[in-house]
């Protein structure tokens, strides 16, 4: 990625490495989302190591309260509505709730990028057609798309990730554009074009650095916006379907028991809040790292003026 | 300005919303009125939709009243606006209709009313819910021989047209005939007072109703989706009565168990194989703990189920055994049907519908948990309720799958002829079944009357639950009913369809 | 902000707008017939198919759409199959109640963020920001029907201070509106933050601080007019998603507005009543963006209109 290179770009791998560390350590909200979020990957990688086998149907678990580490540990969290232990549970969910955000997230970042770039940099016909379609899609409500792609294609992960690619897409779009416009009329690409650039060549080496940082921005703060909009759409039944399960629809489930069993929809709830928290944190993070008037803050103790 | 000024700012307007909002309380009760919560807004409030809860809970015998009355507990036959009825020949039912009573708009009751919501009913473009549920198959002809008796003849032999006159609100002649009204007038001891839409409706007491006046004389009644908000609201005095109370919801001594005349069961296409093999619907109906299931995603009150209607109902087969839960016969039924060359690895797609009765798919996730171990290769799929219809209703599109689907069968009208045609025969518009002998049995069983009728939808029932095996029957249903300790109220089972009001007073 | 460019404007508008409601046709046909689920199961396939007629169902989709256009043409939406009045009455009728639970939640939410936001970019690194920050992004994070529940359970159920959920007097708000609040403050915190504190580091501050302007004046004058424009952009944004009503959160509360009715008629099929939903909230949202586009350029100057 362009924004890393940026960073110190004489110095070697690991020194780089070392710089960033140290950048880290710096900023200890940054540093308990990066412990947060390595936690939710270890729970991810051990699920799928079977770490957690035996995370079995048992009616007589039902609803066990959590906090009791007399029932081993895999059930110190409590078990769910079918007595099955809610940590396998939250780890099995994190890996459809993230990969869901990720994926729908990378593709409509993908797509808005390269219709904003070209909307930017073409302008006229072209340019009109994709801001006015996106408009289009701006104006839709989510469900109704969420729906038609449920009721069409079959509830399935791909078609989700499609959904909420493209309801977000319209954001890319406009960004991208709005940076490649203020970026267009700069002296140096006049320049590059006077000297005979192709516009792909522009696009590539002069825009598409400047517009990638604010571009990731938003993405890291959609990623956060995503699994929400998830959790909303598989609390109206819209979304992932059992026996599929991600973290929204833990607590759509159980949100049913909250007088009873509030362990059951306050764990994935705070799951949800704290990774989306830890992906706005480690975006900030990122953002003044890259941001060489403010990456003082970061390696420097003093306090600010 | 220094930086802490604008937080000391923010402060004090957050603390100042915080005590304004604490300083007013919500909307206690009053003596002479009532809140009743329930899941969903009412459709269209016309006399003559009054099938589906939402509406029938506000109108029936509150807005508007029947002819006749079916007893909660054994489905007999009582009178209301009628007050006796004999049958005058194969065809012709007569019904003396009571006196003095008048309609909210001031018009008399008469036969002639009674003759024109018989009409208005039956009328194919209004595409009335009475027409489409209760009244369907028969046509009805109404004759006002005078004010007070009215005769009603049939085109086909209708041995319990009394029972169905139990589903027909009457509305005043005033009712417009070519179009719905959402401002129904009835004889019932309540007027609608309000609908405002989205929001509440509000009944108010009618001074010229021919019965006792009723002891509360304004009731609410609103709408809320979550079953824990509705639950909340009779704790917190917002609402004296909420139905559909979640079961892990309905743990306080204020929560009421009643059966809800429903029954739950899983429909299996036979027509598929490996479902079309007998001892494959065995195996199904043997791999079921339904005891491990009651009191955990179902209601400690469901009771395990061995037909589709409930004891009240007439034509319920005591007789047919509840099935056992017997993991080990199950596999060696499915064992027995492989070697004979029974395609039982098959992949079988369990179809459920979100939010068909609480807890729907942990239920079916539980099901399936059990089937998968039993040896079945089950997939679940949850649907939204429209493809789930699809799947529910004839005519059904492309190739099938094997497949069983989640679904629940109601009752209210107190006979099997209101289940049994629609559902197990040939024709049936939500039949797998094909069956030729079950289908006469069936028809027969219609057309009798008395201890041959009795007989014949008995046999029927055991034929689809024990020769056939052409279900798996689950559990008949309860619901729970949150109620304020300061009213008298005990929803029976005909709560669902109605809410009888003038029974209900304060302690 | 001449006469011909707010032409243009709603010409291009128009254009999306009828682009937007051919589209909604065709996509809430896609998502199947409503007979089925306005019928009782016990109806004859007759019964089925003489609703359809009735309500046009059974001719080709061009000829519907054909029929539909020429309603559109007459601002005829149709009648809600579920309310059975027309679709444009019902849809009237709450989004009054969206728009202004939107407003609300917005303005504080907007109030808030400049304040706690420019705190916490003026003081930056300080235990203030670092709690700010923290609580901004939880705000920012929390999913909002959860946080609803909760409410109800800590307000209504233990402390009995506020209603559960209905629709009245100011009380009936509160809940609601905090739940709205949640993610726009959140969000916009941030944004105002970020914005600032590059405002501030940004030369020309710089220079006016060396000129000897007063750091109280640095700061509201040129640093925060810079970090309102993309305050107000979000602020945009989310002005049009809340115009398409607060979704699940109505749905919660049993708020009547605009989110709660679109989601019922789309499980309901009521294609009439998702026809004129969209339509009424999609010129809302054209209403915000140019209201959206003035600001901008009542704010800063430099921002010219584009032809």
């Amino acid at each position: 990625m362009s924004a890393v290179e940026g960073l110190a770009p004489s110095s070697s791998l690991l020194s780089r490495l070392k710089w960033l560390w140290r950048a880290l350590v710096g900023d200890p909200t940054a540093l308990a989302a990066a412990i947060w979020l390595l936690i939710v990957v270890a729970g991810i990688v051990a699920f799928n190591l079977g770490a957690f086998s035996g995370g079995r149907i048992d009616l007589k678990a039902r609803n066990l309260p959590p906090f009791d580490i007399s029932f081993g540990w895999k059930l110190w969290l409590g078990a769910d509505a079918l007595g099955r232990p809610l940590l396998a549970r939250l780890a099995e969910a994190a890996s459809a709730s993230i990969g869901i955000a990720l994926a729908a997230v990378l593709t409509s970042l993908a797509g808005g990028l390269v219709l904003g770039m070209v909307a930017g940099y073409s302008g006229g016909h072209i340019g009109n057609l994709i801001m006015r379609v996106s408009d289009i899609v701006m104006g839709f409500p989510t469900l109704l798309v969420a729906l038609v792609g449920l009721y069409l294609f079959g509830p399935s992960v791909t078609n989700l990730i499609l959904v909420l690619a493209i309801t977000r897409m319209p954001a890319y779009i406009r960004v991208a554009r709005a940076e490649v416009l203020e970026v267009r009329e700069r002296l140096f690409v006049d320049a590059s074009r006077v000297f005979g650039a192709g516009p792909l060549w522009i696009l590539r080496n002069h825009i598409l650095p400047i517009v990638a940082p604010t571009m990731l921005t938003l993405a890291s703060v959609n990623v956060a916006m995503v699994m929400l909009f998830e959790s909303g759409l598989s609390y109206l039944g819209l979304g992932i379907q059992p026996p599929a399960v991600s973290w929204g629809l833990m607590v759509a489930q159980g949100q049913g028991y909250l007088a009873t069993a509030w362990w059951l929809a306050c764990f994935p709830g705070l799951a949800v809040m704290l990774t989306t928290m830890s992906f706005n944190l480690l975006a900030n993070w990122f953002r003044i790292v890259n941001d060489p008037t403010q990456r003082w803050r970061l390696t420097s103790r003093k306090r600010t003026p | 300005m220094t930086a802490q000024q604008p937080l000391r700012w923010g402060a004090t307007l957050l603390t100042t919303l915080l005590l304004g909002t604490a300083m007013a309380s919500p909307a206690s009760a009053q003596a002479d009125s009532l809140t009743v919560v329930v899941t969903d807004e009412a459709k269209s409030l016309d006399p003559c939709d009054t099938d589906l809860s939402n509406n029938s809970r506000v109108l029936r015998n509150n807005v508007t009243e029947t002819l006749v009355n079916l007893d909660p507990a054994n489905g007999a036959v009582l009178p209301s606006l009628a007050t006796e009825w004999s049958q005058v020949d194969d065809l012709t039912w007569e019904f003396k209709l009571r006196e003095g009573v008048m309609f909210h708009d001031g018009t008399p009751f008469d036969a002639a009313a009674v003759a024109a919501a018989l009409i208005r009913a039956q009328s194919p473009d209004l595409g009335c819910e009475v027409a489409n549920a209760d009244l369907k198959g028969v046509v009805f002809t109404p004759e006002v021989v005078d004010p007070l008796t009215l005769r009603i003849s049939t085109d086909i032999v209708e041995p319990i047209l009394p029972n169905k006159m139990a589903s027909l609100d009457i509305g005043s002649p005033s009712t417009p005939a070519d179009a719905k009204t959402r401002a129904p007038i009835g004889t019932g001891p309540y007027t609608l007072a309000a609908w405002n839409e989205g929001q509440s409706v509000v009944l108010a007491g009618f001074d010229g109703y021919w019965g006792d006046k009723p002891a509360i004389a304004n009731v609410n009644i609103f709408w809320r989706a979550e079953s824990a908000v509705r639950a909340a609201m009779v704790d917190t005095g917002e609402a004296q009565i909420a139905f559909e109370i979640a079961p892990q919801d309905a743990t306080t001594a204020n929560d009421y168990a009643y059966l809800n005349a429903e029954t739950s069961l899983l429909r299996i296409d036979q027509a598929i194989a490996p479902l079309d093999d007998k001892r494959v619907r065995e195996a199904l109906n043997l791999a079921i703990d339904r005891d491990g299931l009651i009191g955990t995603v179902f209601h400690a009150g469901a009771q395990k189920a061995m037909q589709v209607v409930l004891p009240s109902v007439f034509g319920y087969n005591p007789n047919i055994p509840v099935w056992t839960y017997d993991p080990e016969r199950s596999r060696a039924l499915l064992e027995q049907a492989r070697a004979d060359g029974v395609a039982v690895d098959t992949e079988i797609v369990l179809y459920g519908r979100i939010g068909i009765y609480p807890n729907s798919s942990e239920s079916l996730e539980a099901i399936q948990a059990m089937l998968l171990d039993a040896g079945f290769n089950v997939r679940l799929e949850m649907m939204e309720t429209n493809p789930w219809l699809a799947k529910l209703i004839k005519p059904w599109e492309g190739t099938r799958q094997p497949s069983i689907l989640q679904s629940q069968i109601d009752n209210t009208q107190g006979d099997a002829v209101f289940t049994l045609p629609n559902r197990f025969t040939t024709d049936g518009n939500t039949s797998t079944t094909v069956d030729t002998a079950l289908d006469a049995l069936i028809a027969n069983a219609s057309k009798a009357t008395g201890e041959e009728r009795q007989k014949l939808f008995q046999e029927a029932f055991k034929v689809i639950a024990v020769d056939d095996i052409n279900i798996v029957p689950l559990f008949h249903m309860v619901t729970s009913a949150r109620i304020a300790p300061s009213i008298t109220y005990v929803p029976d089972v005909q709560a669902g369809n109605e809410l009888k009001l003038k029974s209900i007073t304060y302690r | 902000m001449s006469a011909g460019y707010f032409l243009k404007r709603t010409a291009f508008a128009l254009l999306a707008l009828a682009g937007l409601m051919i589209a909604v046709f065709f996509l809430v046909r896609l998502t199947g017939d409503p007979v089925n689920l306005y019928l009782p199961v016990d109806a004859s396939q007759g019964a089925r198919d003489a609703m359809r007629t009735k309500l046009g169902l059974d001719q080709p989709v061009f000829f519907q759409f054909l029929d539909w256009g020429g309603q559109m043409l007459r601002f005829d939406f149709g009648t809600s199959l579920w309310h059975n009045r027309p679709a444009i009455e019902v849809v009237l009728q709450a989004l009054p109640n969206t728009l202004a639970l939107g407003a609300i939640a917005l303005t504080f939410a907007f109030g808030g963020a400049v304040l706690f936001g420019s705190v916490a970019a003026v003081r930056a690194g300080s235990w203030v920001d670092r709690v700010i920050n923290l609580v901004s992004q939880a705000a920012a994070s929390v999913p909002d029907f959860w946080l609803g529940l909760m409410c109800i359970l800590v307000f209504a159920v233990t402390l009995r201070v506020l209603p559960t959920s209905g629709f009245g007097g100011p009380i009936y708000w509160v809940l609601p509106v905090v739940c709205l609040f949640a993610r726009p403050f959140g969000t916009l915190v941030q944004i105002v933050r970020g914005s600032m504190l590059e405002a501030l580091n940004a030369a020309f501050v710089r220079t006016a601080r060396a000129k000897g302007a007063q750091t109280g004046r640095v700061t509201f004058v040129h640093a925060l007019r810079n970090a309102l424009l993309p305050a107000i952009t979000v602020t945009g944004d989310l002005a049009a998603q809340f115009a398409g009503g607060g979704g699940v959160v109505e749905v919660v509360f049993g708020f009547p507005g605009i989110g709660k009715l679109l989601i019922d008629g789309i499980l309901k099929r009521d294609f009439a009543l998702v026809q004129a939903s969209i339509f009424c909230v999609a010129i809302v949202i054209f209403i915000i963006n140019i209201a959206v586009d003035m600001l901008y350029a009542a704010i800063d100057p430099r921002v010219r209109i584009e032809q």
